[in-house]
């Protein structure tokens, strides 16, 4: 076996393209604000692709098609039905308001409602611990495919691929993550659709390839029987919750022009999603189910099928494809978990009189840090990416989605059951999942509890004070920013 | 007829108060309801795929088709009528907007 080195080429050339453009983007993130939400000032198309760019990641890629053969296609369509309602569910509860309270992180919408630094606090160590799970997904991808091109071990391009990422986050910020997102999102969509359509044409179309994948697969087209179906149900809340609770998504929102475009931006997002994820997950499980079912790893399958289907200068194009999806998500992470500690952790709680300079290099060294522990992750995590990602996304879900939209909806909403319905959400999911006691349905069970909480202390409790109700009302004024 | 009305709208709302235990009772069998939906969908086959997975197809496509429409139409209906009725209110109070 030898290095690939023609897709190892196109490989490269794009990496030195992307970090090429975070050198130049460098030079306009002196601020704050050009760090992290790339100066407010980007557009409906960029807020979409960036959208499309940041959920189409590495593991939905890689993983969602070897996850549709385990499951069925019931569960891995419901679960992509779930990612582009919850852009919906973001559109028309969070997006425009989120944009014109003007603040960097989830987190900082959180105090700026609660005034609470207990909250703050909690909810910024939420946030870390769940964006380490996401980034050592991504990582994980990465290294797999790094392994593939040098036939070296995980391991080594693993730590490879966490340096490329570092380099590129941490020299240009949100605005290289916006600039080159919007390349990786095109190419994403040229090799989606590409993909799909060279399987279907190569294998005589989708009843050929539908009948091998079923006399190897005979539930591919419903739910494996053996998938509880509650806990489908628990995988379509936790990912419906997704486009509200994911800080990363959150900062998209937040480096749009305004609220409308925010909106609309979105809904782009979510239509490409929709369209094109469904499409590729489709072709790539069917080709994976149809020849390459016998192979233990299905990470190592979808490999196999772009080899199968593509030719060397094409499987460096697709790799090249995924590892932008890799990189893009990644980036948008290592930013949003560098932006909670630097924002939220030191300068709300340890040093609240420190500079710009101070808090971008902080934000800057972070990304380091937050990179390493992820690689670390990465190295000792054995599940399959959809699943430890599903799991990430469910604690945020069950600590933030309440605080959040009542936050924001009901005038009603004060600081103490923002505090509790956090607080028992996360517990309750941590034990649900530690125990075992519901594996994929845990926000069954944590979300709406937490939901109870936030009404039941609300309601028992006095309401918060005017200047508060004020202000939350200011949120819901116009479009117009 | 507009009383009638009215006291139909005051008493929907009475019964969708957080302080009504009915409206427990139907939170619950409602998700009852989606579960066993759900469990159906996913076992019962239309053509090559589960009622379910075609389901879950067109949500992905259609609800943001769907919404993406009635956003663009509903929008600027809502601006208008926004910025009018502050406008309104401004003068009614003598401020600038």
């Amino acid at each position: 076996m030898e290095i690939r080195l023609t897709e190892l080429i196109i490989v490269i050339l794009y990496f030195a393209a992307m970090i090429g453009i975070g050198v130049w983007a460098n030079r306009s993130t002196r601020t704050q604000s050009g760090f992290w939400v790339s100066s407010r000032d980007v557009g409906s198309w960029m807020v979409g692709l960036c959208f499309f760019s940041a959920g189409a990641s590495g593991s939905l890629m890689i993983s969602n098609p070897g996850f549709a053969l385990k499951a069925g296609l019931a569960g891995i369509i419901t679960m992509i039905s779930a990612i582009t309602v919850s852009y919906m569910l973001a559109v028309t509860l969070v997006a425009s308001q989120l944009r014109k309270m003007g603040k960097y992180t989830v987190v900082d919408l959180l105090e700026e409602r609660y005034g609470s630094k207990v909250l703050t606090g909690l909810s910024s160590i939420v946030v870390v611990v769940a964006f380490l799970f996401y980034i050592a997904v991504q990582i994980k991808a990465g290294g797999m495919i790094g392994a593939f091109l040098f036939n070296i071990s995980f391991g080594k391009a693993a730590a490879a691929m966490t340096v490329v990422f570092v380099l590129y986050v941490a020299i240009g910020g949100m605005k290289s993550v916006t600039l080159t997102e919007a390349i990786q999102a095109v190419l994403m969509l040229m090799v989606m659709a590409f993909l799909a359509l060279t399987i279907m044409i190569k294998e005589g179309g989708f009843g050929e390839l539908y009948s091998k994948t079923i006399e190897n697969v005979p539930f591919y087209g419903g739910l494996n029987p053996d998938f509880p179906y509650l806990a489908l149900v628990g995988l379509f809340i936790t990912w419906f919750t997704m486009g509200i609770v994911s800080p990363h998504f959150v900062m998209r929102t937040l480096s749009a022009k305004n609220g409308t475009v925010a909106r609309k931006g979105i809904l782009i997002g979510a239509v490409l999603t929709g369209f094109f994820a469904s499409l590729y997950i489709l072709a790539v499980s069917l080709a994976e189910g149809a020849f390459f079912i016998g192979m233990a790893d299905t990470d190592q399958a979808w490999v196999s099928v772009i080899n199968r289907y593509f030719s060397p200068f094409l499987v460096g194009l697709t790799l090249a494809g995924v590892m932008a999806a890799v990189m893009s998500t990644t980036a948008a992470q290592l930013l949003a978990c560098s932006a909670s500690i630097v924002n939220d952790l030191y300068n709300k709680l340890i040093n609240t009189q420190a500079s710009e300079k101070a808090l971008v290099g902080l934000g800057r060294f972070f990304v380091v840090v937050v990179a390493v522990v992820a690689f670390g992750v990465a190295m000792s995590e054995t599940k399959i990416m959809t699943l430890i990602v599903t799991t990430a996304t469910g604690f945020l879900a069950s600590s933030f989605f309440f605080p959040i939209v009542l936050g924001i909806w009901w005038k009603r909403m004060n600081t103490l059951a923002a505090v509790w319905s956090g607080i028992i959400g996360f517990a309750v999911y941590g034990l649900v999942y530690a125990f075992k006691l519901f594996p994929t349905g845990e926000t069954i069970i944590a979300l709406p509890i937490s939901g109870i909480v936030a009404i039941a202390v609300c309601l028992l409790t006095p309401p918060p004070p005017p200047e508060i109700v004020g202000m939350q009302a200011s949120w819901h004024e116009g479009d117009s920013v | 007829m507009n009383q009638n009305h009215c006291s139909r709208s005051r008493h929907a709302i009475g019964y969708l108060s957080l302080r009504n235990p009915s409206i427990y009772l139907s939170i619950v069998l409602v998700v009852l309801f989606f579960i066993s939906l759900i469990k159906s969908l996913s076992t019962v086959y239309l053509g090559p795929f589960a009622v379910m997975t075609w389901l879950s197809f067109f949500m992905c496509i259609g609800v943001p088709i769907l919404i993406g429409g009635l956003f663009i139409i509903l929008q600027p209906k809502w601006d208008t009528r926004y910025t009018g009725s502050r406008k309104t209110a401004c003068a009614d109070e003598g401020k600038e907007g």
